[in-house]
């Protein structure tokens, strides 16, 4: 009894059906993260219902020694225009 | 005079073949495009520079190429109870990243840690537009076997220079087909620098101006929480799905926690920085150095850039008339163009999608949808090749 497929037949077979399944595996991957990412909000919004989401404390809130410096430059360099425009307004 | 006569027999002149010259050639042709058309400069030029080095004549006794490393074949054990270490090239040594699959992992360290998925995080449907684009991966893989006559593994290897991914394509031909290795990285980002010259025809003959013309919703803003989250959960979704693609996906994702963690930003910045820069070098001066024209002129090389042209304009095709297919059944119009993005090669295709948009309307902003698709279809290269490795492995 001849054989229902030659060798090449099964190899293009085999090779249509890898073909076919390996672009539905990339779709249900990629499907199954757009599904995640559209019930996503949903999910924060239950998960900052019980654990609200804050400013992390060590990644992005500028430390006091970062941001005390900038403050108190930036306040002396508001005083020092102020006694200028204050000495060049009195020339004035 | 005889000790003369000797040395000259060594010369690079004396043992200049035309292939060489033609190869030399080949990587000068890379760096001028790079220094003057700004081709992927970051890629073009370590590997036009390698081409060249790789391809200087020398005296087979001397143990200088690429090649010429201590693990003859596959014998790992020889290499680890009494390979010949000393005879093996320094080239041997940074090749070795590149055969073992060690730089694409590091190199999409990097790209995880550079990378925002804010606009994926706020259009999800955008994602699909990945998907689609990986169709020129396995439609290259079923022509390669059944017009060229590649066998299945080679066949895979070749397919995913569709995937418009360096680092993907030569870590999975790394793991296929060794042997094609060269030519395949070649086309591979050879079609990446290309992209601006391929992808712009294939959109405008696939969308008429009206759709061309489509705006989109600006993206919604994604919480800090979105942007930790997405990471880990993506990475568990594709790699339980495709576990072949762990390693790549892996290193992404991780490389994107460091970025999104907010505690760890003097990692992230190393990867996004020194290392992906360090990787990029040695990766593409090895590539270059191994297209030896006595191993890259063959009739193949000629076959893989055929294919991987073709792979190429599938993926884009595929993108964009996938999107005009979603759109169908979609109130909010998608843009088609932004398919087009869902071929990977980040950020050159998304570039492409804004140049494109603008020239119909010059106020319309389409870079931010873009990047959606283009890095989904980094992830979903990753799972191709993860697909193709554990099936033809």
């Amino acid at each position: 009894m001849p054989p229902l497929l030659t060798f090449a037949e099964a190899e293009w077979g085999e090779s249509i059906a890898l073909a076919v399944t390996g672009m539905l595996i990339v779709f249900v991957a990629l499907g199954l993260v757009t599904l995640f990412l559209l019930l996503l909000p949903h999910i924060m919004t239950k998960l900052n219902a019980v654990f609200p989401e804050r400013e992390h404390a060590h990644g992005h809130a500028p430390t006091a020694s970062a941001s005390k410096p900038q403050s108190d430059e930036d306040e002396l360099i508001a005083a020092i225009g102020f006694a200028l425009h204050i000495e060049r307004s009195g020339r004035a | 005079m005889s000790t003369f006569n000797e040395f000259l027999k060594t010369t690079g002149y004396a043992n200049l073949e035309v292939g060489n010259l033609i190869m030399i050639v080949i990587g000068l042709v890379f760096i001028f495009l790079a220094i003057t058309k700004d081709y992927e400069p970051l890629l073009l030029v370590p590997i036009g520079f390698g081409i060249i080095v790789g391809n200087i004549p020398f005296d087979p006794s001397m143990q200088l190429s690429v090649y010429d490393d201590w693990i003859r074949g596959d014998d790992v054990t020889q290499a680890i109870t009494g390979g010949d270490l000393q005879n093996s090239s320094v080239l041997s040594f940074i090749y070795f990243g590149v055969k073992y699959g060690l730089f694409p992992p590091l190199i999409f360290l990097g790209i995880g840690a550079m990378t925002d998925f804010s606009t994926m995080l706020s259009n999800p449907k955008l994602v699909l537009l990945g998907a689609a684009a990986q169709i020129g991966v396995f439609l290259t893989f079923f022509g390669a076997m059944f017009v060229f006559g590649f066998d299945e593994r080679q066949a895979g290897a070749i397919g995913i220079i569709g995937g418009a991914d360096g680092p993907t394509a030569i870590f999975l031909s790394s793991k296929l087909a060794p042997e094609l290795l060269g030519a395949i990285a070649i086309a591979a980002y050879s079609y990446m620098a290309l992209v601006p010259v391929i992808q712009p025809p294939i959109m405008r003959l696939l969308t008429s101006r009206d759709e061309r013309l489509i705006r989109m919703k600006p993206p919604r803003q994604v919480s800090k929480r979105e942007k930790m989250i997405f990471p880990v959960a993506a990475f568990l979704i594709c790699t339980m799905i495709a576990p072949g693609a762990m390693v790549l996906l892996g290193m992404l994702f991780f490389g994107n926690l460091l970025k999104e963690s907010g505690v760890t930003e003097r990692l992230a910045q190393t990867a996004r920085t020194a290392m992906i820069d360090i990787v990029t070098i040695l990766l593409g001066f090895a590539v270059g150095a191994s297209t030896q024209a006595q191993t890259f002129l063959k009739p193949e090389s000629l076959q893989i850039f055929g294919l991987g042209a073709l792979s190429f304009a599938i993926a884009t095709a595929g993108g964009v008339l996938f999107a005009k297919f979603m759109n169908l059944f979609l109130t909010e119009k998608i843009n088609p163009l932004v398919g087009a993005a869902g071929v990977s090669a980040v950020p050159d295709s998304a570039r492409v999608v804004q140049m494109v948009g603008q020239q119909e309307d010059p106020n319309n902003m389409l870079l931010m949808h873009a990047m959606a698709p283009n890095v989904a279809g980094v992830i979903g290269s990753a799972v191709a090749a993860g697909v193709l490795w554990s099936v033809l492995v």
